[in-house]
């Protein structure tokens, strides 16, 4: 027997207004757990080669974590995946919130949304009866907007929401799904419910959340509340994340106007420093979280009074530092419009920090802009673009297809300045110092993204030469990338992630006194190697190639001007010759595909069929 | 010979200073500068420097110049350097 998990798979065709069940046993849900991991395997199997991210037969695909509505702490999230209409790679993302619990009481291990409503629709999931409502009266409206009127509507704060803004109308390449104020932020989600005419979903559930062993599962979730309490993650509790721009700013990192320079003279006045002192409402957690890393902020005074948000480090610096702004008044505001337009604050700060480097350049005039003259720290020039993003006005339309497609579209140069990978713009970290991080990224299943990598550790602690790469670094970010990878698929939150003694026997025993299915350290290690072939695989299906696991111009041409990581630029030949390191730590061959060997070593012997070479084969292609 | 140390994030907030000088014999370690900010400071005692070592609690790292993370903290201390008291744990 099973416990946590329901084994039913909700599949729901929005074209034909049908829905159905897919049964699954233990073996599966053992594979992938949850999160990123069954919601991979979820988007694998339903998102037919080559598909149109924006077409009616990409699937968005919901996994629910297998801790969610337990007691277990840090556990209450799902994973969301799906062919991404910004990079036509795997887009898997992470949110947590009462959502993600109802989901788990409404009986469900995952949901699969595919085809395109007729109009504007909000689907109903009511335990197990499916309803398609009327969308139409919640079109234009943001997304905590959109929530609370749905629920209004229901006249039940146990109905719980996922929702697009109008963003996610508009088809914003990088629009994301909100819940309870938290984000299925990048990749583009949004853009692909809006694509199937898909406003919101609503859940309701009635079931009871049962675990196998509820006492021994109990002692586990004090122990970890209490380390989660402790030193380890004193930072996320006080500051929260905010607290990196200093550090950034200190070591040389932070991404300044367009990641052309890394210190940031303004840094003090966006710091969480700075937020502590003069914004701060109170430190907000995810449901079921024991840490609460949120740091609500407002805006008391000035032409932005009465903006409020949850800010991270990564908005902040996206709206921040990259586009030259100082003024926290003004970067709570952004980040505030940003959500509720429904937009992810990362892709959407890098791409106005785009525009205003293609203005300052003269590549765009003030006549393109619509008469704004948007230099660099000019947040009213900011704010409007956000918005003219948001509803595709003007140059707005050319940047909401994200900086990749932007630069394209614009030429003169721009492209040198487009700071993506695989067409997801750059996180926070300005990877010519961060050198293990920058190969991570690289080749990254779903282009620029630090939560996928997490080898900037190795970097900023020192553990490595971070101004360098050599091939040690390949098995390196291998290790990283499989550890971040468990963490998505369990899903436990990250800040988590150096709160237990000893991770794979802690954790496997923790998920066997959930479920009762036995599962074994090495069981457990297992999945996350498993899992990262399967979005691979994925890729490689939809077109993936070499040449795509690279990084943008600037970082490699361009040294950091000034600050501690003066002269800092990455080696093309030293990027390739660890790259290749990294596939061979992986075990593909040297083109980066997978052997068939391995695939049915994994227990993938269908992708084994579908994607997988003759390592003989794959070694002559190599050697060419 | 002195030094400056700059505390960040939660270290900021114990010490409730944004730097400091630190005065240390010519021979001095990075643990000894450590055990100075512990007498100056002794709010940092406890959730960032260890008590009885003058180790740094985990998550805990100094940085000199903003070039190159402390891994010793036995190495010798330079006079003028910059040093970053962090908690650096990247992420969100």
């Amino acid at each position: 027997m099973m416990y946590s998990y329901t084994g039913k798979i909700l599949h729901v065709d929005l074209s034909t207004r049908k829905s159905w069940v897919q049964e699954v046993d233990a073996d599966f849900l053992k594979k992938y757990i949850g999160g990123v991991g069954l919601a991979t395997r979820l988007a694998y199997d339903n998102v037919p080669p080559g598909a149109d991210p924006l077409g009616p037969e990409n699937a968005l695909c919901f996994a629910c974590s297998v801790f969610a509505g337990t007691t277990m702490p840090v556990g209450t999230k799902h994973g969301v995946a799906f062919k991404s209409p910004l990079t036509g790679t795997i887009g898997d993302c992470l949110s947590g919130s009462h959502f993600s619990e109802m989901f788990r009481r409404a009986g469900w291990d995952g949901i699969v949304i595919t085809g395109k409503a007729s109009d504007w629709t909000v689907l109903f999931i009511d335990d197990d009866d499916v309803q398609f409502l009327d969308g139409n009266r919640y079109v234009g409206m943001g997304t905590t907007e959109t929530q609370e009127a749905v629920r209004g509507h229901f006249g039940d704060e146990n109905v719980r929401v996922s929702s697009i803004g109008p963003a996610g109308e508009n088809l914003v390449r990088f629009a994301l799904i909100d819940n309870d104020g938290r984000q299925v932020g990048r990749c583009g989600p949004g853009a692909v419910m809006g694509s199937k005419k898909l406003k919101a979903i609503a859940v309701r559930g009635s079931q009871p959340i049962t675990v196998a062993d509820p006492e021994e599962l109990f002692k586990e979730t004090l122990k970890l509340i209490e380390t989660s309490q402790g030193p380890g993650t004193a930072k996320y509790r006080t500051l929260g994340t905010p607290s990196n721009v200093l550090n950034m700013n200190a070591m040389g990192v932070l991404p300044t106007r367009n990641f052309r320079e890394t210190v940031f003279e303004g840094a003090e006045t966006i710091s969480g420093e700075y937020i502590e002192q003069h914004h701060k409402i109170k430190s907000v957690g995810c449901s079921g979280c024991s840490i609460a890393c949120e740091q609500w902020a407002e805006v008391r005074e000035g032409k932005y009074k009465g903006s409020r948000i949850g800010l991270d480090y990564e908005p902040l610096f996206a709206v921040g530092s990259n586009c030259g702004i100082d003024s926290m008044p003004a970067v709570i505001h952004m980040v505030q419009i940003e959500d509720e337009l429904g937009m992810d604050a990362m892709s959407c700060g890098v791409v106005v920090s785009f525009a205003m480097e293609c203005y300052e350049q003269g590549i765009l005039t003030k006549e393109d802009f619509g008469g704004l003259e948007p230099n660099f720290g000019n947040d009213d020039a900011a704010v409007k673009l956000i918005e003219m993003i948001a509803h595709r006005e003007g140059i707005g339309d050319v940047l909401a297809e994200g900086v990749r497609r932007a630069a394209e579209q614009i030429g003169k140069g721009s492209e040198h300045f487009a700071m993506h990978i695989k067409g997801l713009e750059l996180p926070g970290y300005d990877v010519r110092s961060l050198q293990t991080f920058a190969m991570g990224m690289a080749v990254g299943t779903r282009g620029g993204c630090h939560n996928r990598a997490l080898s900037y550790e190795l970097d900023v602690k020192g553990v490595v030469d971070r101004f360098s790469l050599d091939p040690s670094r390949g098995k390196m970010h291998m290790e990283k990338e499989n550890f971040a990878c468990i963490l998505d698929c369990l899903v436990l939150c990250k800040f988590l992630r150096n709160c237990f003694d000893d991770f794979y026997p802690d954790v496997a025993r923790i998920f066997t006194l959930t479920t009762g299915i036995p599962m074994t350290a090495e069981e457990l290690e297992e999945v996350p190697v498993r899992v990262h072939n399967l979005k691979k695989a994925f890729n490689i299906r939809q077109g993936w190639t070499k040449e795509d696991d690279w990084l943008p111009p600037r970082v490699l041409k361009d040294p950091i001007p000034s600050g501690p990581s003066k002269g800092a630029v990455i080696n093309p030949d030293d990027l390739r010759v660890t790259i290749e390191a990294y596939y061979e730590a992986r075990g593909w061959t040297s083109e980066g595909l997978i052997p068939k060997s391995l695939l049915i070593e994994l227990g993938l012997d269908d992708i084994a069929e579908d994607i997988g070479v003759e390592e003989a084969v794959a070694d002559i292609a190599g050697s060419e | 010979m002195k030094l400056t140390v700059e505390f960040m994030g939660l270290a900021r907030r114990l010490a409730q200073t944004k730097s400091s000088l630190v005065h240390v014999s010519d021979q001095a370690t990075f643990r000894d500068v450590l055990g100075k900010l512990a007498e100056q400071f002794p709010d940092l005692v406890g959730p960032v420097i260890v008590p009885a070592t003058h180790d740094l609690e985990s998550a805990y790292m100094l940085n000199a110049g903003g070039r190159r993370a402390v891994q010793n903290l036995d190495e010798p201390a330079e006079e003028d350097q910059h040093l970053y008291l962090m908690f650096l744990e990247a992420g969100g």
